[in-house]
């Protein structure tokens, strides 16, 4: 199985951390904060389609709700596989930077 | 802005973009977290600076949803090709017939748009044409617009009305004399013609009309009397590939005119001539009335006010006495002249035909595609289950006629390049395709493009799109009920063309048969005509005497006109007993010894001029129809005043036909008076079948011999006779070949929609022959259908055709008339037509082997 990109792993760590109130704007709002870089609502969605074609999360409505144009929310929630593959991409991490030697720079 | 600026939507355009661009409702709540932060920002940071967050997001993001439609529909557009291609190949002869008809049906709507816009563009090229108007008169007895006017009328209202910048009159000398131009080249040769476009005009004629000039100056070249300007063409008869400016050209032996001019006369002009010079100063009080004036007003001129103050001027000026009435005097815009004299009748049936045409070709395309859609309806269910939106079937249906259209157009080029050469002999025009080279035509062409796939394809696309996809993948079931009313409406209508179309066609050709084969009144063949000259005038006796010594030569005549042409009327007539409010236009002919029996005219009371009595110069002959309106019962030996010369009658002929069978006969009065000799203007000579080389020669040599410094041109009356009638014959023609074509076209739909009607019974004609049907049984079945529709085509096309040649044949004084028979039998040839093609598919279906076709599928 492939591992999980860096922005997949950002955002279903952000789903998880929002627990129900997972939805776009709360998700850019959240993921914009936490990298300090600006995210766009495409590139929000972009990945977010992702990581639903790959079933690592699953997706409800709310109602319509007046603020937003009468238009819904879309609240996402992390699944088992979600779950399962933020674990394999911590663990390789883990793994990965262990028993690694001091940061030194290069000296010439 | 608002009132309460929290509280305002996002920029309407920036989400109208974004919903164009995302166009599935799967982002909903994309937008709606897009109106949310919108919102959020507009609170924190302010209007602005929300405005200009959101603008970014929408066109950040517009990139990605351009990328996906594009991949989306260029995948798509490769599965409508191929199916589109899969589709013709396997109805090969469908396709073909779809394309050749639409191809047949646009070649005649281009070669009839190009016809009908050069009848448009007459006259359109000269730069004053918005100012330049004929004067034109109404007459009150039959509501004719006689394009001419009194010579002396034009210079009396230009000195009574500002209005008036310019007038030229058009005095066409060749209508009062026959014009010989003589040229005298430097090698010594003697060129010289008879010419019948010999023109006197005023000196402003090249201020107000302008024709492209090839040398001289327009402005100069007819202020010297001794001037004439010629027409390119003439240039070239008479001087070759020497300069012509400045050489002299002698008119009729007598007057030397110095050529200052040449010009180019376009063929769309209605004034066609040659020949040009100055008209002289006597003609401002000649009230004759037998050529056009035109008149040039000014361009702040309020021409309804102007057409309202010269109504009444003719009355009020003319000296002598008219028929009774008000004659209406109006001008007539010069752009509208060539079409106002007969010409619109044809624009408006060539247009009809033509729209008429394209509208049966686009129905065989709706027919034929309508038809073969149930196989492709399954197709359609497919792609609707697979979640295909109507508007894309929409779309890849019309996306198909507009392909199938686009290739018939390039088909229907070629055929018009093959066929204008055709077209041009019939008409006599130039028409060609360049005409057609600037942009404002290749929008019509696209806009015309787009007018056909429309029309061809908006019927199947909205017809095949609609239905339900269960129905659809079921089976073609449905197809067949639901369809037919919509079938029936076009098929009818289609044929009710094709049957008008033949009914028009066979009532022209009758009419013109029966102006052709109606008896006249007088004889033309073996008939020479010759045009007069002075010389020949001088010695007409001797060379009449001449000639008759030959005895192939049986008589010799000379008069003032043709006896089927020219058109000179008068009024100058006083009889015992004439009311004097009563003043009727007569024909006058100024004529010579045997004129009636060169023509083979019969007398029927009286007799003919002779040389025995010598009163007869003063005496007069009339027709049938002069008794008539003399009120006299027995004529011979009345007295009779003509140009107040008093004479006796002392003839009458039988009534002939004086000028087409369009008018009807006048009166007329004949006279060998000497004192209008100089009026002759042709001589006749009527010979007989044997020897005509010969004679001919001896005619000729005598001519030459008296008269050597004139032409000698002759020709037999009978090729003259067939002019009258040739806009007629030319309407005859091209309708005949338009007709013929719109036949075929439909033919071609009948020819598809029975092979489509016969596949798809091959299972059910089958089983009809498995139970022991006969195959005229399944060839009646198969033709049944048909023979309603085209029966009820021809119900409904009748009485149209009736409608419409009533009025055409209105125009003829005497006409054909109108019988069932012409009906009955527009209405067989249009039921063999469509038979043809219905019985070679149902004898094709009749005669296949039941186990074939019942393993069909």
């Amino acid at each position: 199985m492939k591992y999980l990109s860096r922005k997949e792993e950002l955002l279903l760590l952000a789903i998880w951390k929002l627990q129900d109130g997972a939805y776009g704007v709360a998700i850019r709002k959240h993921v914009s904060k936490v990298s300090g870089k600006y995210w766009s609502i495409g590139a929000i969605y972009d990945v977010l389609d992702r990581l639903t074609r790959k079933k690592l999360v699953s997706t409800h409505f709310s109602e319509p709700i007046k603020a937003r144009g009468g238009k819904s929310r879309r609240y996402y929630q992390v699944t088992n596989q979600g779950f399962k593959a933020l674990e394999e991409v911590r663990n390789l991490q883990e793994k990965t930077w262990a028993d690694l030697p001091e940061m030194t720079s290069e000296k010439s | 802005m608002g009132k309460n600026p929290e509280k305002q939507p996002p920029p309407r355009l920036a989400l109208w973009i974004l919903r164009k661009a995302s166009s599935s409702r799967d982002y909903d709540f994309a937008r709606g977290d897009l109106a949310e932060t919108y919102e959020s920002i507009a609170i924190e940071e302010g209007r602005r600076k929300a405005t200009l967050w959101f603008w970014s997001e929408v066109l950040r993001s517009l990139p990605g949803f351009i990328r996906n439609s594009l991949y989306w529909s260029a995948a798509m557009l490769k599965n409508y090709v191929k199916i589109a291609i899969r589709n013709t190949l396997r109805n090969k002869l469908f396709a073909t017939i779809n394309v050749l008809g639409l191809a047949v049906g646009m070649a005649c709507f281009i070669l009839l748009a190009l016809w009908v816009r050069d009848e448009l563009s007459f006259d359109k090229f000269h730069k004053n044409k918005d100012e330049l108007y004929m004067l034109t008169i109404r007459h009150p007895f039959n509501d004719i617009l006689d394009p001419n006017a009194p010579y002396a009328l034009a210079p009396i209202l230009a000195s009574e009305f500002s209005e008036i910048e310019n007038y030229t009159r058009i005095v066409e000398l060749n209508e009062i004399m026959t014009c010989s131009f003589q040229y005298r080249s430097e090698d010594g040769q003697q060129i010289k013609f008879y010419e019948d476009r010999v023109w006197l005009v005023d000196s402003c004629f090249f201020s107000m009309f302008s024709f492209p000039v090839i040398a001289g100056n327009p402005e100069t070249s007819l202020s010297n009397p001794n001037s004439v300007v010629i027409s390119e063409k003439m240039a070239e008869k008479y001087f070759g590939r020497e300069n012509p400016l400045g050489k002299k050209l002698t008119l009729n032996d007598s007057l030397d005119l110095n050529v200052s001019g040449i010009l180019r006369i376009p063929t769309n002009s209605h004034l066609q001539v040659d020949f040009l010079a100055l008209i002289e100063e006597n003609m401002n009080n000649n009230w004759n009335w037998a050529d056009p004036s035109y008149l040039q007003l000014s361009k702040k001129a309020d021409v309804a006010a102007f057409k309202d103050k010269i109504a009444g001027s003719l009355n009020k000026h003319y000296p002598g006495p008219l028929p009774p009435g008000q004659f209406t005097v109006t001008a007539l815009p010069l752009d509208k002249v060539h079409l106002s004299f007969g010409r619109s009748t044809y624009v408006f049936i060539f247009t009809l035909i033509a729209i008429f045409i394209l509208i049966i070709a686009c129905i065989n395309y709706m027919n034929l595609s309508t038809a073969t859609s149930s196989s492709r309806s399954k197709e359609v269910g497919l792609r609707k289950v697979v979640g295909a939106k109507r508007a894309q079937l929409i779309n890849q249906f019309l996306g198909e006629s507009t392909l199938m259209s686009i290739f018939a157009f390039l088909l229907s080029i070629a055929l018009v390049y093959i066929s204008l050469p055709l077209l041009n002999t019939l008409t006599s025009k130039q028409l060609s395709l360049t005409a057609f080279q600037n942009l404002r035509s290749y929008l019509f062409i696209l806009a015309f493009l787009f007018i056909v796939s429309l029309l061809a394809g908006s019927y199947p696309a909205l017809f095949l799109s609609s239905t339900k996809p269960s129905d659809s993948l079921q089976s073609a079931k449905i197809f067949k009920t639901s369809r037919s009313a919509f079938r029936l409406v076009t098929v009818v209508s289609q044929f009710t063309i094709s049957v008008l179309l033949i009914a028009c066609t066979i009532i022209v050709f009758k009419q013109l048969a029966y102006v052709q084969n109606r008896p006249l009144g007088f004889k033309t063949d073996y008939v020479l005509k010759i045009p007069m000259n002075k010389s020949l005038l001088g010695w007409y006796s001797s060379y009449r005497n001449e000639l008759l010594r030959n005895p192939n030569i049986s008589n010799v005549t000379a008069s003032q006109i043709i006896p089927y042409d020219g058109d000179q009327k008068t009024s100058g007539l006083d009889w015992d007993g004439k009311d004097p409010e009563f003043s009727p236009l007569f024909r006058y002919t100024l004529a010579h010894l045997d004129f009636f029996e060169t023509f083979g005219m019969e007398i029927v009371k009286g007799r003919g001029f002779s040389e025995d009595f010598a009163t007869d110069r003063k005496n007069y002959v009339i027709n049938e129809e002069a008794a008539k309106y003399m009120k006299m019962d027995n004529p011979v030996g009345q007295r009779l005043t003509f140009w107040g010369q008093e004479g006796q009658i002392i003839g009458v002929v039988k009534d002939f036909h004086q000028v087409s069978l369009h008018r009807e006969i006048l009166p007329q009065v004949f006279t060998i008076n000497p004192r209008h000799v100089n009026a002759l203007k042709y001589i006749f000579v009527k010979i007989n079948a044997a020897n005509i080389p010969e004679t001919i020669a001896h005619i000729k040599g005598t001519a030459e011999r008296l008269a050597p410094n004139y032409p000698f041109e002759y020709s037999f009356l009978e090729q003259g006779i067939g002019d009258l009638y040739l806009s007629e014959q030319r309407l005859g023609r091209i309708l005949g070949y338009f007709a013929l074509l719109a036949i075929f076209i439909s033919c071609l739909g009948i020819f598809g929609l029975s092979a489509f009607t016969a596949e798809q019974r091959t299972k059910e004609i089958g089983i009809r022959k498995i139970l022991g049907s006969s195959i005229s049984g399944i060839f009646l079945l198969l033709s049944k259908e048909f023979s309603k529709w085209i029966f009820l085509a021809n119900i409904i096309a009748w009485p149209l055709a009736w409608f419409a040649m009533n009025k055409w044949l209105q125009g003829f004084s005497y006409r054909t008339g109108l019988s069932v028979t012409i009906f009955i039998l527009s209405g067989f040839l249009s039921m063999l037509m469509a038979a043809l093609p219905v019985s070679y598919q149902a004898f094709k279906a009749a005669l296949a082997n039941p186990a074939d076709s019942l393993r069909y599928e």
